[in-house]
């Protein structure tokens, strides 16, 4: 600024140290750019602080706590332990427990409570006051009582422990058994994984008991529990089936023999028919080859034989029907014979019929609390 | 002012501008509002990816469509009756000052905001203690800072509508799951287990009701449309009616079946839990005695009577007060042969919480059970964050990349 041409100039600096703040004010769109990045950093420390905390948890008191679709209830502290709650009902083969594990991981497993494998035995005991042979268990098994069946225990999923011991299995991820499968599909899993009979079983099968410690698992998949006991696949009913027969030779029953009966397990399953008399009464009726009907025909009232029948703990007169069998020579029709029970017709080939692979477990009784510390594999 | 030199002949001052008097001058120069202004952004402060520049865009020829149509753009000669308004707040919102205004309030609500969020972290979750306690009917209890309660009841299927302590309110968020099994009939268990035989209904968990039941008694279950023996869970008063001396469920409409889906209470009360069976109170059976299956369900309430060997001649004469008086002081038979134990764990989000609660609850389930796990609007909020962060990052490479070609263009020589 210039006064007159005498008097001194005045020069007059000015400092718009705003105008940048300014110019942004006069747009409306870089305001509300600035409110929103402001907001966005708002957000962001929020959800920063609140993954910090919940990636902690432990020094905040906040519990990590879980709960999957099979009941398995998990907390976990800050060394990477988690410990998780499930309880399994003694009467369920390879209970999935929905629990899953990586190699390497390491786990101890507790249990709790008690069960009994023979519901009606308890039952016809507590009735007449009387001490069955072996008593409620808890998980490290049973001992062998005056009951014990020395057939049935040569084929439990595990021979070196104690029948009612709990095991534990892990099941691949992609080989889990589920009902709504095909039935082929179950098949195939069942022969695969619930007997023990697989040489892979070995690395798969863990033995708990009451208290196993610092379990390392060899492959990764979810954890399925069952009491030892005998399952009753195709493969088991089998080698049963080929046992008793082994039993009956010199009995009555020749080694020859052995062939032809041996097709009896494999007979169709007998159809219903109303006895010829036309009486109300139901007949099961089994159509067999000539050479095993022959065999049945001629061993029909072997004396020897007739203390098979209750051989072993297998039940001869519970199948096909309590009363009586009929049995159909299906390459001479007209040839038949009609007894009450025979020896070598016994509840192995109902199970095999009916698939009732796990008829020997549902006679338990009891349900067991676990509780499964897992340290997950720092190694990866 | 400063007075920064002088030699006699100028003198030079420095003078500050304040930063009101600007704020208002400003202003002042403000001119009317052209096409291109109203709808564009500025290129070089624009982050957008080219995915939010194609929606912005098409949002620009919408707006602008609708403007035209409506004679609403402030740059037309003929404003219309919605013009005029327009254009007042055009230039109320480009006047600084008021965007101003507008920034120191938004400033003061982040501030308020960041507070708030600060007491909501020491309070509600730093200094929280979980309370971890039974209630009066065992359950097990533990307390999440989120609004959160975990529980875990130890059920037996032979009581019915057992009553697990556990208030519900409405609109809260209940996972239901259990461990464990039971079979539906212990005596037939027992026969079976004697005579090696297949029993009609196998081991019953949580996850699996039975369709082997007999059809016939279907209709007078507690729920017919729910598997025999499945679990039922009911939300209702503690105190309920006593009908036939029994427990009775205070609103078949209440009655869900548990399942591994969450569900949203749709009333208040205390949840209770049963299988799905009959309970033989005297307008069961008298339903099931005129009922079309009538002859399998008198063979079946008559089993364990002198009946029971009878032929269906012989039963069918039986008068119906015998049968009745052959539960009327047991009409929970057919739960009492329930044979096992399921452990449940229940979780409970509290409906009415707060957003902080809300939000830190949803980023737990994220962590602790998955994306699944969330809510349908977190699954999309998620989706819509990932989304624009690719294209965010997208768009920055392509900035990049245009810099890059601009500076070569301008130095062929590098």
């Amino acid at each position: 600024m210039e006064n007159n041409h005498d008097k001194e100039r005045t020069v007059v600096v000015e400092i718009d140290s705003h105008a940048q703040f300014i110019r942004i004010l006069s747009d409306p769109k870089m305001t509300w750019r600035a409110i929103f990045f402001l907001s966005f950093m708002l957000a962001a420390i929020f959800l920063l602080i609140s993954i910090v905390i919940l990636s902690l948890k432990e020094p905040f008191n906040i519990q990590n706590f879980t709960m999957n679709d099979y009941g398995a209830v998990t907390t976990s502290t800050q060394d990477d332990t988690e410990t998780t709650y499930w309880l399994f009902n003694s009467a369920e083969l390879w209970a999935n427990s929905g629990i899953s594990v990586e190699k390497g991981d390491r786990l101890t497993i507790r249990t709790s409570g008690r069960n009994h494998g023979a519901i009606h035995h308890l039952s016809e005991a507590s009735l007449e006051n009387r001490r069955y042979g072996y008593q409620w268990s808890d998980g490290n098994g049973r001992e062998q009582g005056p009951e014990w069946n020395d057939e049935r225990m040569y084929f439990p999923i595990s021979r070196t422990n104690a029948e009612g011991m709990i095991l534990m299995q892990v099941f691949p991820p992609d080989e889990i058994y589920d009902p709504t499968q095909s039935p082929e599909r179950q098949k195939q899993l069942r022969e695969k994984y619930f007997d023990g009979s697989n040489p892979a079983s070995d690395e798969r099968i863990y033995a708990i008991g009451k208290e196993r410690t610092e379990i390392l698992i060899h492959q990764p998949g979810i954890l399925h529990f069952s009491i030892n006991d005998v399952v009753l696949t195709d493969a088991n009913i089998e080698r049963l089936y080929k046992r008793h027969i082994k039993t009956m030779i010199g009995e009555g029953l020749n080694a020859s023999d052995t062939t032809a009966a041996w097709k009896i397990l494999n007979i169709p399953k007998p159809a219903t028919i109303v006895s010829s008399t036309g009486s109300d009464t139901i007949n099961n009726a089994c159509k067999v080859d000539d050479d095993a009907f022959r065999l049945l025909k001629t061993t029909a009232h072997i004396e020897g034989l007739r203390k098979f029948m209750t051989s072993g703990g297998l039940k001869i007169d519970a199948y096909p029907d309590p009363e009586y069998v009929t049995f159909i020579n299906r390459d001479h029709p007209t040839d038949t014979i009609h007894v009450k029970a025979h020896p070598l017709f016994n509840e192995l080939l109902y199970y095999r019929h009916h698939q009732y692979y796990d008829a020997w477990f549902v006679d338990n009784i009891g349900s067991m609390l676990l509780v499964i510390e897992r340290k997950k594999n720092d190694n990866k | 002012m400063a007075r920064l030199a002088s030699d006699g002949y100028t003198k030079v001052l420095l003078r500050d501008r304040k930063f009101i008097p600007a704020l208002i001058k400003a202003g002042k120069t403000q001119s009317k509002p052209d096409a291109a202004s109203v709808t564009s952004f500025h290129n070089a402060t624009d982050v957008r990816g080219p995915l939010l520049k194609s929606i912005c865009r098409v949002v620009r020829y919408i707006v602008r469509g609708i403007a035209k149509i409506f004679h609403l753009h402030p740059a037309s000669d003929k404003h219309g009756f919605l013009g005029k308004p327009y254009l007042f707040l055009y230039r109320l919102f480009h006047y600084p000052a008021t965007n101003f205004t507008i920034l120191m309030l938004a400033l003061a609500g982040f501030l308020g905001l960041i507070i708030s969020i600060g007491l909501f972290f020491i309070n509600d979750v730093i200094l929280f203690h979980p309370p971890v306690y039974s209630n009066k009917q065992g359950t097990f209890v533990i307390e999440q800072p989120f609004n959160r309660t975990y529980y875990m009841y130890l059920f037996n299927p032979a009581e019915r509508w057992s009553n697990t302590g556990i208030q519900i309110n409405k609109g809260d968020n209940v996972k239901i799951t259990a461990s464990g099994g039971y079979f539906a009939n212990i005596h037939e268990q027992t026969q079976c287990a004697r005579n090696n035989t297949l029993p009609r209904t196998g081991l019953i968990s949580f996850r699996k009701g039975d369709r082997g039941t007999v059809m016939e008694t279907e209709p007078f279950l507690e729920n017919p449309d729910a598997p025999f023996g499945a679990i039922l869970y009911e939300i209702g008063p503690e105190v309920v009616q006593r009908e036939d001396s029994v427990p009775a469920r205070a609103d078949a409409k209440a009655i869900g079946q548990v399942s591994t889906d969450e569900f949203t209470a749709t009333r208040g009360g205390i949840l209770r839990l049963s299988v799905n069976d009959i309970t033989l109170t005297y307008n069961t059976i008298r339903d099931m005695l005129e009922s079309p299956g009538a002859t399998r369900l008198r063979d079946m309430l008559l089993a364990k009577s002198i009946y029971a060997d009878s032929s269906d001649v012989v039963k069918s004469s039986v008068p119906p007060e015998y049968i009745h008086a052959l539960y009327s002081d047991y009409p929970t038979a057919w739960y009492d042969d329930n044979n096992g134990e399921l452990l449940f764990s229940i979780r409970v989000d509290r409906a009415h919480k707060g957003i902080y609660q809300s939000i830190f609850g949803q980023i737990d389930l994220l962590f602790s059970d998955g994306i699944m796990a969330v809510s349908t609007f977190t699954k999309v909020l998620l989706s819509l964050m990932i989304i624009m962060a690719l294209d965010f990052f997208v768009g920055w490479i392509i900035r990049l990349r245009k810099i890059d070609d601009t500076e070569m263009d301008a130095d062929p020589a590098a």
